[in-house]
């Protein structure tokens, strides 16, 4: 199990932060007023049902949703305003993998690279490809893959620019033990390189394992929070939202 | 990774990144190549079937293959638009190019040039084609013609790639495509079935300089909208 980054490197200032946050759908609220701050090294569980407003948290939060109200702040600037470089602190891992599966993993890594600007984009897929345990498998398309596979493929994609922030929306879903495993080994490698993330997931003890703060989302507002390493209630409170 | 920072690319280096995917991708499957030259070949047996050698002789080339080719070319384009999307939106792989720190112009552009080389593709075997269904010389108007098709080709690769963005956000927006694009594209298939015709014709270029000026203008101003429009689309 990886451990969360060292609290050593905390900083004041969040690296990402949500101020009332609000979106709607049409009539639907999704979320209403959502307050959160990431501080560097101090990775958050999102916890909540199917519905609670997890997934469409994490999209506002990448700058891929537009909020009805409140605003994000990335390392302190709006990403609907600094837009590309705000785009490029945060790397995401959702339910889909975000691949293309006619392309092989290591071509879907290059192309991603180069999109981000990395330098030596083959070099650089090639070393994720071994970090997440699949160096023998970059030739192959990824849609001959097994969800485990794709999911460290994804994993992989994420991390391609190095981004401090993770996003991660349940990523771990469906996923066998041997790539659980490997998909924890490269969250740990990422987490020894100072990255930070937000872990959406149904799996408390994952959750609590991971991040050492947690937050419960239920009807699109912040139900409760509590820390993961403090007080023993904290973390019983966390496990009754287990359904 | 390297010492080195990212540093994102330029507009240039993004589109050419994203179109050499979209070919890539396409020299592999060859699913939208299949799929656009089998529909264009359906489409000129019928017309074939329906005109005859001796109509078209009686009408003259220059009357019946302008429109047989690019009523051709239009439809057989949005089986390949349709496409271009799909496979964006297959495993959402759009969204991660859309968090990707480029302007997302470049993101239209990369997908208008893929769809521009995949038309000129079909156009190059659609021609022959024509002239061997329909049973007329066009041999002697490629060098006229390879001005003019290309000219209304980026006018349709940049209509084909912005509406099929939109509608590829919709459920079951894919049937939408027609409906929307070809509306826009009117004046553009004018310009070019009167262009075409001309080139078939052998009247100098010269003379539709006014219909050439007007697709010039539609190509800038299509590709303008697109790229105002492409950050919102991309965008919930």
């Amino acid at each position: 199990m990886p451990s969360p980054p060292s609290g050593a490197s905390l900083d004041a200032a969040p690296l990402l932060e949500a101020r009332g946050l609000t979106r709607r759908f049409g009539a639907t609220i999704a979320l209403e007023g959502i307050d959160l701050a990431v501080r560097r090294g101090e990775p958050v569980a999102l916890f909540g049902e199917n519905g609670a407003g997890k997934t469409t948290l994490l999209r506002l939060l990448a700058g891929g949703l537009k909020p009805t109200a409140g605003g994000v702040a990335v390392e302190g600037t709006d990403p609907r305003r600094a837009g590309a470089a705000a785009r490029s602190r945060i790397g995401v891992v959702s339910h889909q993998t975000l691949l293309y599966g006619d392309l092989t993993a290591e071509e879907n890594l290059v192309f991603f690279a180069t999109l981000h600007g990395v330098p030596s984009p083959a070099a650089r897929a090639r070393a994720l490809l071994r970090e997440v345990d699949l160096a023998e498998r970059g030739d192959d398309p990824v849609r001959t893959f097994s969800r485990g596979l794709r999911q460290r493929v994804a994993l992989a994609r994420a991390l391609v620019h190095a981004p401090p922030i993770l996003l991660l929306d349940e990523p771990a879903t469906g996923l066998d033990a041997r790539s659980t495993a490997a998909w924890r080994r490269a969250l740990a490698e990422a987490a020894a390189r100072d990255t930070t993330w937000i872990l959406a997931t149904h799996d408390v003890e994952e959750g609590l394992a991971l991040c050492p703060r947690w937050v419960a989302i239920r009807h699109g507002r912040v139900a409760d929070a509590g820390s993961s390493r403090g007080p023993e209630a904290d973390r019983a409170r966390a496990r009754a939202l287990a359904p | 990774m390297s010492d080195a920072a990212p540093r994102p690319p330029g507009f240039v280096s993004a589109s050419l990144a994203i179109a050499q995917k979209d070919l890539r991708i396409e020299g592999r499957t060859k699913e939208t190549t299949l799929a656009t030259v089998l529909f264009a070949l359906v489409v000129l047996v019928v017309f074939a079937f329906a005109f005859g050698g001796d109509a078209v002789q009686r009408a003259g080339a220059g009357t019946i293959v302008p429109g047989v080719v690019w009523v051709t070319l239009a439809f057989s384009g949005i089986v390949g638009f349709t496409r271009s999307f799909r496979l964006e939106r297959e495993d959402d792989a759009l969204a991660a190019v859309a968090l990707a720190p480029v302007d997302r112009g470049a993101v239209f552009a990369g997908k208008a040039l893929a769809n521009f080389v995949l038309l000129t593709a079909l156009e190059t075997a659609l021609f022959p084609l024509t002239s061997v269904l329909l049973d007329v010389p066009l041999l002697a108007a490629a060098a006229p013609l390879a001005l003019v098709v290309p000219l209304h080709t980026v006018g349709l690769a940049c209509l084909g790639t912005l509406f099929g963005a939109v509608v590829s956000r919709l459920q079951r927006g894919e049937a939408l495509l027609a409906t929307l694009m070809l509306p826009a594209a009117t004046p553009l298939f004018l310009s070019a079935v009167h262009c075409t015709a001309s080139a078939i014709e052998g009247t100098p270029l010269a003379a539709d300089r006014h219909w050439l000026l007007l697709i010039g203008g539609l190509d800038v101003l299509y590709v303008l909208v697109a790229l105002l429009l492409f950050d919102a689309i991309l965008e919930d």
